[in-house]
């Protein structure tokens, strides 16, 4: 699904767009308003990941993969910052605007990378996924991850009310990073609570999934579903 | 103000961190607070984990972060780590995303393995088997590029750099065939283990007289 207005050629993103680690790339690109062109792979059904023309392209298998050009490259969150940096005079200034900003923005993306994902991770594919690729979702391993989750949110909640942001007072690819999967979390293990009971991460939190090109891209990866108030 | 880092050194992150450091030209203290103290975490890392970083402009956390500052800030002095052009940069981006997200943890795994007294080969075996599956992508990687970027040194390669010094210092026959086996991981474990800053790091006595094996100084 191409974007209607871009200011350079289309790249192409292998991936599905209710993956989590795709949906934080299509967020960047809708971000600094890059085209892209979706090329569908299956890792359910068909299991397109496993077979050899998908690892020719990213060796451990995993989803999503950015062809720009001549070049590729894979990771999520190595695919949002060269995004980021390339477009760096266009759309939503995804690093801020100076070298003291990008130095917070690395370390709040790193962050969300070794301590916030790990933690919310379990808890989304036990209460959510699991059955979707013919898994038992482990209750008691959900459990202790919202609990570690919790944590780390007891941390966010002291950042943020210094700051509208993670890294300052600036929308950045650091709290872009958190939407996919805090999306599922709240929206479909119906887990909000853990949230709104924390005020400035309430507010974080409804700030950063308000933004019009979230609502499109959920709308676009979620056809039809219904979607509750942010934090309930 | 000298650069001053936060933690302590037999740490890999923390190598990584010092080493960055050093490949700049830049030089650093080295300090130890109590990581759980409400002061080390209001002021340098809320999470309480090491390393953390300072200097005249700023106060950082999160090893690659901090990795990512250093070789912006002094850009031009030292080696360069960031990448030729954009693409190499991006490349050291995926591949410090990798160490993060699929090397570290087999690694990690298969050393708590070999340090296990006595031996437990029912841990040791399905760690070395992920470890070795991992490895043999950044063999064919490293077949294709001097280093993992592409042609430059950068901060990807200095990621790894203290990782593999551990792994081979408790290393066992098993494991030291990870290595040897493969010979474009073998030469480019060799190739960036020999630069002088990274000599410079580990001749500290903290790491050259540690016994990583037994977790004590030797």
């Amino acid at each position: 699904m191409a974007t209607a207005s871009s200011h350079v050629p289309k790249v192409k993103l292998y991936g599905v767009p209710y993956s989590v680690c795709t949906s934080r790339v299509i967020m960047c690109l809708l971000e600094k308003q890059v085209g892209y062109d979706l090329q569908v792979v299956d890792i359910v059904k068909t299991q397109d990941h496993k077979k050899p023309e998908f690892l020719k392209l990213q060796p451990f298998g995993i989803i999503p993969v950015l062809q720009d050009k001549d070049f590729s490259v894979f990771e999520s969150r190595a695919i949002i910052r060269y995004i980021a940096r390339k477009h760096e005079g266009h759309g939503t200034p995804l690093y801020g605007t100076s070298e003291k900003d990008k130095a917070m923005v690395d370390q709040w993306l790193e962050v969300e990378a070794q301590n916030y994902n790990p933690a919310i991770a379990p808890a989304v594919w036990h209460l959510i996924h699991a059955p979707l690729f013919g898994q038992q979702g482990d209750p008691t391993v959900a459990k202790a991850s919202i609990e570690k989750l919790e944590k780390v949110l007891d941390v966010y909640e002291g950042v943020l009310s210094q700051s509208k942001y993670l890294a300052g007072d600036f929308f950045s690819l650091a709290d872009l990073s958190h939407l996919p999967f805090t999306q599922y979390l709240i929206n479909d293990a119906k887990r909000g609570d853990i949230f709104d009971k924390r005020p400035h991460v309430k507010e974080w939190w409804k700030s950063i999934s308000t933004r019009p090109t979230w609502i499109k891209h959920l709308s676009v990866a979620f056809p039809g579903k219904n979607f509750d108030s942010p934090g309930s | 103000m000298t650069i001053k880092i936060y933690g302590y050194i037999r740490s890999p992150y923390v190598m990584a961190v010092g080493l960055t450091v050093y490949e700049k030209d830049q030089d650093f203290e080295l300090l130890m607070m109590d990581m759980k103290s409400p002061e080390y975490r209001s002021n340098f890392n809320p999470f309480g984990m090491v390393p953390s970083y300072q200097d005249e402009d700023t106060t950082l956390f999160e090893s690659k972060a901090i990795m990512r500052y250093v070789a912006t800030k002094f850009a031009d002095q030292g080696t360069p780590l960031l990448g030729s052009t954009i693409v190499e940069q991006a490349l050291c981006n995926q591949w410090l995303e990798v160490h993060s997200h699929n090397l570290v943890s087999p690694l990690v795994e298969t050393a708590m393995a070999l340090i296990q007294n006595p031996p437990q080969p029912d841990v040791l075996k399905p760690a070395l088997e992920k470890l070795n599956s991992v490895l043999d992508i950044y063999d064919a990687r490293l077949s294709a590029s001097k280093y993992l970027a592409g042609d430059s040194y950068t901060l990807a390669d200095v990621t790894h750099t203290p990782f593999f010094h551990i792994l081979n210092a408790i290393t066992v026959d098993e494991t030291q065939k990870c290595i040897t086996s493969r010979p474009h991981l073998h030469a480019w474990i060799q190739d960036i283990s020999s630069r002088p800053a990274w000599k410079k790091l580990i001749a500290n006595p903290e790491i050259k007289d540690y016994n990583f094996r037994q977790g004590v100084k030797k």
